[in-house]
């Protein structure tokens, strides 16, 4: 039995820590160290990690500089404090300890967790890049990613258009998936699979980014995405502390699409002698018209304090975003509470967190963003009677103004995060911790069309309720054992059981054929008509049991070594592949330690490192996609001549699959982090991303298949790339600092196979478009050799004397058809890349953050729709359709391929910091103002070149319509801010 | 430190003692679904199950048989066309393709259709496993699967009609997958079969494969046995319509097409519709020009597509009552008013039209199914499939084509006259051949009529495609992907 066999392995693996830990637990006699950390004026410095040096054992200074640490004679002590150079000295029961402030500010010595632990980042092996608090943007900040945002090498924080309840996507080193998610893992307090925007970005410490296997592999089946590591603000002994800030902020849209105006619009009639075009008298902008200047603002408080023994911290968020198109906006508030406390002789630490957010959120109808740029500029928004216009008989030609504000949509959305983690020292060294932590998101949607909504007309009105409850409880158990060997060799081992259940309830309740509009979604009752579809709920369960482990071993602090292995089973795995295995190992060298480079002045450091390993993706299976299912079939109702009446037909719902499992990446990392002149750090990575078990939904012949698709793990991805991180102290005197933070990475994606013996695709065409005379059109290719989102079909060769598009007739058969297609460019980034500084003189700070990727090809399907003047009179057409010599309908071809290159002015702030006494009850007072997005560069002629890249459905096309004829969140305009803010420290 | 030890060994042992218990079970918990092999053990299941054979019958997405089966018998034939209007209808030159008989094999259009039919095979196939693994009486299996036979020879005459050599799959448990049969072997599955279930089908029940309909397609398959196997199969067509009872013709011919047409004696098997509960037939959305939303009164969009070729509307005499369901000339608003195009012209339909380069009113328009104030995108009329007029004329052409032309004039005569038609002392092929256009426009029945008639292959408006292996579509390429044993028909 695999089961037993398993069991036994797991038996081995812990006994294994438990020996170790035995083998290496030599007593030796112990002194009781009491001390004093201040800076070179003298003043004590709070929160200075005091530690054993080469085990992750230590404490923290309080706030009077004061720590306590009991620890092995002739220990070597370790001082660490953000800012400062660290030292190392010897322990004695008294110390007085100095640091100087570093020259580069730079943090070598910030401990980084790296999943059931921590570690100082010169000990690391992996790939791991961090982002602290105090680079995060000041401003509006809608969603955490946002924060992310060109920090990373390798991580795109895709943020396509500007609709304030939508969130941002990510993706690093390229993805490991054709149809499954990219996210990285999320881990907030040692919570998988948290809610990045349950917390506030206000109360995260730093965010770590695991990018190489040799790191997420740790996560086993759900880090091939990578992990991104969410530290929130802990709670720090010693006075009691208040911060409080706020900022109200202004907005507009930065981009939009130049239209005919009305003036225009009567010109052309009148030039081309258009006799019967309807001209409605009015001059309406209906891009301006949707348009509307957002007010915006947040607070935030934060309180903390405690001593040696417990402490606590606790956070209140408020936040009102509205969006810049009218009706949208997202309004958030986020508490957060911590609390903690030590116990039995400290050896016990419990740590406590409730955190919760409430959003309360209107989406738009994303219709209205295509109407605007259908509707004839004349028409009024009002009639005479003060009722909405709308001219009926057109296609895809509503108010849009109407479509906004007629159609209620008021969401709710609740996150629930409580952590409790346990952690008690059973010896010197050794800890077992125990987390347990529980996890409630809810969503509540309210949809009202009213009668007389062209929308809602169909139905006589469409009232809608929707929602779902996910519940995730997660329980993790492990032990972690430091170890010193003579004063050279560090152990570190960990090992570990984890359960995780996830489920999710939902429902939908809708009604059509109301006699009255008056109450809207609140009384769905009164609806008269509904489909067997209309109501639905159900409920999915999911399970992922885990036993992890890892061992690192130092020595000297020059060479480290360390593996990690992880055993993941799900219960969404097919039958046969219940368990996968996730190993990884690393090595590192920190050359600059050694003695032939001590001497050179311009190199302080120098880490070579190696890493392999194997993660997964499993976030592409749905929960039961492995068993052969049958339900109700919304929608395939029969007529039931007996009874008279309409009947739910029952039916198999998808083919079995028992060799379903995740996605396996195998990854290669060679890097090197280095710092030189004592002013510049950085890191390089070279990677070689192999995903393999590729899951793709597979066409099978039907019969014998019950069901024409398959979702099966076939196919291989490649993604190979380098990045560079550069972090240069320009500057750094007492008046004067100068910061350059500067990141930019190489990545190239290929799909190596989409065949095996079961499955065959050699090709499939990709990128469906629905636009008006564009039905069934493919733009894109999924292709052995190429990139996703392939931009495949015919060549632009020129225009004619015609005004008629010339494309090339590859087959020369004198027509134009699919068979013409050739390779158009793809939608993946070749460089991706993030530039950031900051200044200071004084009391005056000054920082901006640009980010950009380039290479990439974009469709602009927007443009290719409403870029034909045969469009006119009754739509609306951009200025340029009049400029260029085209008389053809609208057509595909690479005309419309643009190169999607962009740079973006994220932020420009501007600060200053108020002088505050020493011993005054204001610790700190800062007034800044920020300017978001200030500029784009980019040679893209669609609103924002900045759209989702991802999947398969539509990666690069710049559309306003998608296949399912939903929304395209890219179409939303982005908005350029300006905020005004303030923050104090009492 | 000795007891520290000593303590030390247990705690690995925790997770073991979990890892014992139920912590290491992966077994799914399903809630709102339930495995295949557990469902459709009592009677009241295995209705739900047969319900969906029916359901199959609106197809693909819900939308059978628009945009599938049926823009590749319409427009291929001499009856329909989606000219290029404009902006509008391009959609890659896939409707130009389908007017010059250019398909190929990667049509989409091509690929839905036959997944389209062949997952109801599967379906019916796998209901017909489940009905046989159910807990019913030997009989009662029997009459519940004379029915589904029914429906799956009814997906089959379609493939045959459509595809023709394809391979047949009849066994749900046979996971091989087939290689194609030929054109006879299908011919002959389907006869066998309908000879085989029509004594036990069933004699009534709106919307069922009952016994009528099991006739009504084996005349319909073997009055074009000559194309499907080579062999005219005339007196068993007149014997088959002979079988077909409980039918009359309607009085009013446009009443079978009715919002609420559920009250025809004509119509024999029809897809049932109601818009309030079932998605599909938006038959008429598709057809008619934007401004129509005005002119019917109706609360969703029209898109303006399908229209009638050139001629088709003059083949109709005047007072015939067929016309009627053909709109021709100005559209008006309900206060009389003329409706305007988007470019300030006015919507006008005309006989004339342009493939590549139509105006918005290029085309006379269909409008054989009632349009009806308030009428959603998806309306309540049901599709019908047979009706009896067409058992009627199949015997009245067989007749003819056995040269008894005297006892066919008068069934064509009776279905004539209720169209307030006289009808000619004799009625010969030629005549049949246009009588069967006015009768069954847009009924998805002219592609197949024509090439019986050997005039599908011959140079027509827009199409100068001669090419007679034209006459069966081509494989799928996703099909010919997903089963290698598949070969490409000629020609392709």
């Amino acid at each position: 039995m695999n089961l037993t066999r398993l069991l036994r392995y797991n038996l081995a693996l812990l006994l294994l820590v438990c020996l170790s830990a035995m083998a290496f637990a030599k007593p030796v006699a112990d002194i009781t160290v009491n001390g004093t950390v201040v800076d070179t004026k003298g003043t004590p410095l709070p929160g200075v990690s005091v530690s054993v040096k080469g085990s992750s054992a230590g404490t923290t200074t309080d706030n009077d500089g004061k720590f306590k640490i009991t620890v092995a004679e002739k220990t070597i002590l370790h001082f660490a404090f953000i800012g400062f150079d660290a030292r190392e000295m010897i322990a004695n029961p008294t110390m007085f300890v100095t640091l100087q402030e570093s020259v580069t500010s730079l943090s070598q010595v910030t401990v980084v967790s790296i999943g059931y632990g921590s570690a100082r980042k010169s000990d690391l092996t992996g790939a791991i890049n961090s982002v602290n608090s105090n680079k995060f943007t000041k401003g509006v900040i809608t969603s955490t990613e946002q924060v992310l945002q060109g920090r990373i090498a390798g991580l795109i924080v895709n943020r396509a258009g500007g609709d304030p309840t939508n969130g941002s996507s990510m993706r690093l080193r390229g993805g490991t998936s054709l149809t499954a998610s990219s996210y990285p893992l999320v881990v907030v307090d040692g919570v998988l699979g948290a809610d990045i925007n349950t917390i506030a970005a206000d109360d995260i410490e730093s965010m770590d980014v695991l990018k190489d296997a040799s790191a997420t592999a740790i996560y086993g089946a759900r880090g091939a995405n990578g992990v991104i590591i969410v530290n929130t603000k802990r709670p720090a002994a010693g006075r009691v502390k208040v911060d409080l800030s706020g900022y109200g902020s202004f907005g507009y849209t930065a981009n939009s699409i130049d239209m005919l105006s009305a003036n225009q619009w009567r010109k052309y009639v009148r030039d081309h002698e258009i006799g019967g075009a309807v001209d409605y008298g009015a001059t309406t902008d209906w891009q301006d018209a949707i348009s509307q200047n957002s007010f915006s603002q947040g607070y935030n408080l934060a309180l903390s304090g405690g001593n040696d023994k417990s402490t606590y911290r606790a956070s209140l968020n408020l936040m009102q975003n509205n969006g810049t198109i009218i009706t949208s906006k997202l309004n958030r508030l986020n508490g957060k509470i911590n609390v903690t406390q030590k116990a039995i002789n400290d050896r016990l630490n419990i740590d406590l967190s409730l955190s919760s957010t409430y959003d309360k959120f209107k989406p738009i109808d994303y219709n209205a963003l295509r109407y605007m740029y259908n509707v004839n500029p004349t028409m009024p928004i009002y009639d005479a009677d003060g009722n909405y216009f709308e001219a009926k008989g057109n296609l895809d030609y509503n108010n849009p103004v109407a479509q906004l504000e007629q159609l209620k949509n008021d969401n709710t959305t609740n996150r629930f995060l409580g952590v409790s983690k346990f952690d008690f020292e059973i010896v010197k060294g050794l800890k077992a911790v125990a987390n347990l932590s529980f996890i409630n998101n809810s969503f509540e949607g309210l949809y009202y069309a009213p009668t007389n909504s062209m929308t809602g007309q169909n139905d006589d009105g469409f009232g809608s309720q929707t929602g779902n409850k996910v519940n995730e409880k997660l329980m993790e158990l492990y032990l972690n054992y430091d170890a010193k060997i003579a004063a050279d060799h560090s152990i570190n081992l960990v090992g570990g059981y984890s359960y995780f259940d996830s489920q999710n309830e939902f429902y939908g309740l809708s009604r059509r054929g109301f006699n009255s509009d008056t109450f809207g979604y609140y009384n769905l009752g009164s609806g008269q008509d509904y489909r067997v579809s209309d109501i639905y709920n159900g409920k999915t369960d999911w399970k992922l049991i885990s036993f992890f482990g890892r061992a690192s071993y130092n020595y000297k602090g020059k060479y480290m070594v360390s593996g990690t292995l992880r055993n993941d089973g799900s219960t969404k795995f097919g039958a046969n592949n219940k368990w996968g295995l996730f190993p990884s190992g690393a090595i590192a060298w920190n050359m600059a330690e050694e003695a032939f480079l001590k001497d050179v002045n311009w190199l302080n450091q120098l880490k070579v490192r190696a890493g392999y390993g194997l993660s997964g993706n499993q976030e592409g299976i749905a929960p039961y996609t492995s068993l052969a299912l049958s339900g109700p079939l919304n929608g395939e109702l029969y007529y039931d001549s007996a009874s008279d009446s309409w009947k739910n037909a029952y039916g198999p719902i998808q083919n079995n699959n028992p060799d379903l499992k995740w996605e396996t990446t195998a990854q290669l990392d060679i890097g090197a982090d280095f710092t030189l002149f004592n002013r510049i750090t950085g890191t390089i990575d070279y990677y070689d991303k192999q995903t393999n078990d590729l899951l793709y939904t597979y066409r099978v012949p039907q019969p014998p298949y019950l069901y024409s698709t398959i979702l099966a793990n076939v196919g291989n991805l490649s993604n190979k790339g380098v990045e560079l991180t550069l972090n240069a102290s320009v500057y750094n005197t007492d008046k004067f600092k100068w910061n350059i933070d500067f990141n930019i990475a190489k990545n190239k994606q290929k799909i190596t196979k989409l065949s095996n013996d079961a499955y065959t695709t050699e090709a499939v065409y990709s990128g469906l478009l629905v636009n008006r005379g564009f039905s069934n059109v493919y733009t894109q290719v999924i292709k052995e050799g190429y990139a996703p989102g392939t931009f495949w079909g015919p060549k632009f060769l020129g225009i004619d004397e015609n005004g008629k598009f010339m494309l090339e007739d590859l087959n020369e058969d004198g027509q134009i058809t699919d068979a013409d297609g050739q390779y158009l460019g793809d939608a993946q980034p070749d460089f991706t890349g993030g530039l950031g500084m900051n200044f200071s003189y004084k009391n005056f700070d000054a920082g901006f953050s640009m980010y950009g990727l380039f290479g990439q090809k974009l469709l602009n399907a927007t443009g290719m729709s409403i870029t034909d003047d045969n469009r006119l009179p009754s739509n609306n057409v951009p200025d340029a359709s009049l400029k260029d010599n085209l008389t053809d309908q609208a057509r595909f071809s690479s005309y419309w391929i643009q190169n999607g290159s962009f740079l973006r002015m994220q932020y420009l702030t501007l600060g200053y910091r108020f002088k505050t006494k020493a011993n005054s009850w204001l610790h700190n007072a800062r007034v800044y103002v920020t300017g978001e997005n200030l500029f784009l560069i980019t040679k893209y002629d669609g609103a924002d070149p900045e759209i989702s890249l991802d999947g398969l459905s539509m990666p690069g096309i710049d559309n306003f319509i998608t296949p399912q004829g939903g929304s395209n969140p890219g179409t939303y305009p982005k908005a350029r801010t300006f905020s005004i803010g303030a923050s104090l420290s009492f | 430190m000795n007891i520290m030890k000593k303590k030390l060994l247990y705690i690995p042992l925790i997770p073991l003692l979990l890892t014992v218990n139920s912590c290491t079970n992966l077994d799914e918990k399903l809630y709102n679904t339930i495995p295949t092999d557990e469902y459709g053990k009592t009677p009241q299941e295995i209705e739900t199950i047969v319900g969906r054979a029916y359901a199959s019958l609106r197809g693909y997405a819900g939308h059978f048989p628009l945009d599938y089966t049926y823009e590749l018998n319409e427009n291929a034939s001499d009856e329909a066309v989606i000219p290029t209007r404009g902006t509008d209808w391009y959609d890659g030159g896939v409707h130009q393709r389908v007017q010059r008989h250019n398909w190929k094999p990667d049509e989409n259009l091509i690929q839905v259709t036959w997944e389209m039919l062949y997952s109801g095979i599967t379906i019916v196939n796998s209901i017909i496993f489940q009905v046989d693994q159910s807990s019913l009486t030997a009989d009662q299996k029997a009459n519940v699967k004379a029915e589904l036979r029914g429906v799956r020879a009814y997906y089959y005459y379609r493939l045959c009609d459509m595809f023709g050599n394809v391979p047949l799959q009849i066994d749900y448990n046979d996971k091989e997958v087939k290689a194609k049969s030929t054109r006879a072997e299908v011919f002959n599955f389907i006869e066998s079969e309908l000879k085989d279930i029509v004594g036990k089908l069933p004699t009534s029940g709106y919307g069922k494969f009952t016994k009528a309909a099991g006739y009504s397609l084996l005349a319909r398959l073997y009055i074009n046995a000559e194309v499907f196997k080579g062999t005219p199969m005339w007196q068993e067509c007149i014997d088959a319509c002979d079988q077909v009872t409980g039918y009359s013709l309607q009085t009013n011919f446009l009443d079978n097409f009715l919002t609420e047409n559920q009250g025809s004696v004509e119509n024999i098997f029809v897809v049932p519709y109601d818009a309030t509960v079932t998605l599909g037939n938006f038959k008429q959305s598709l057809a008619l020009h934007y401004q129509s939303r005005v002119a019917f009164q109706t609360t969703a969009d029209f898109v303006n597509g399908y229209c009638c070729e050139p001629g088709v509307y003059g083949k109709f005499e005047e007072n015939d009552a067929r016309r009627k369901g053909l709109l021709q000339g100005p559209l008006l608003a309900p206060d009389g008013s003329q409706l305007l195009q988007s470019d300030g012209n006015p919507v006008n339909y005309t006989d004339a039209v342009s493939l590549e380069s139509a105006t918005q009113s290029d085309g006379i328009r269909d409008i054989k199914y009632q349009n009806s104030k308030g009428d959603k995108w998806e309306r309540s009329n049901d599709y019908v499939l047979i009706r009896y007029a067409e058992v009627m004329l199949m015997k009245a052409e067989a007749l003819i084509r056995l040269g008894r032309g005297g006892q066919a004039q008068p069934i064509v005569a009776a279905v004539r006259k209720r169209a307030n038609v006289e009808t000619p002392a004799n009625v010969d092929l030629d005549f049949m051949y246009d009588e069967l256009l006015r009768e069954f426009l847009f009924e998805e029945h002219r592609r197949t009529d024509q090439i019986r008639f050997g005039k599908f292959s011959v140079e027509g408006w827009e199409m100068n495609q001669t090419d007679k292996r034209r006459e069966i579509y081509p494989i799928p390429t996703s099909a010919m992907q997903t089963n290698n044993k598949l070969v490409q028909n000629p020609g392709y």
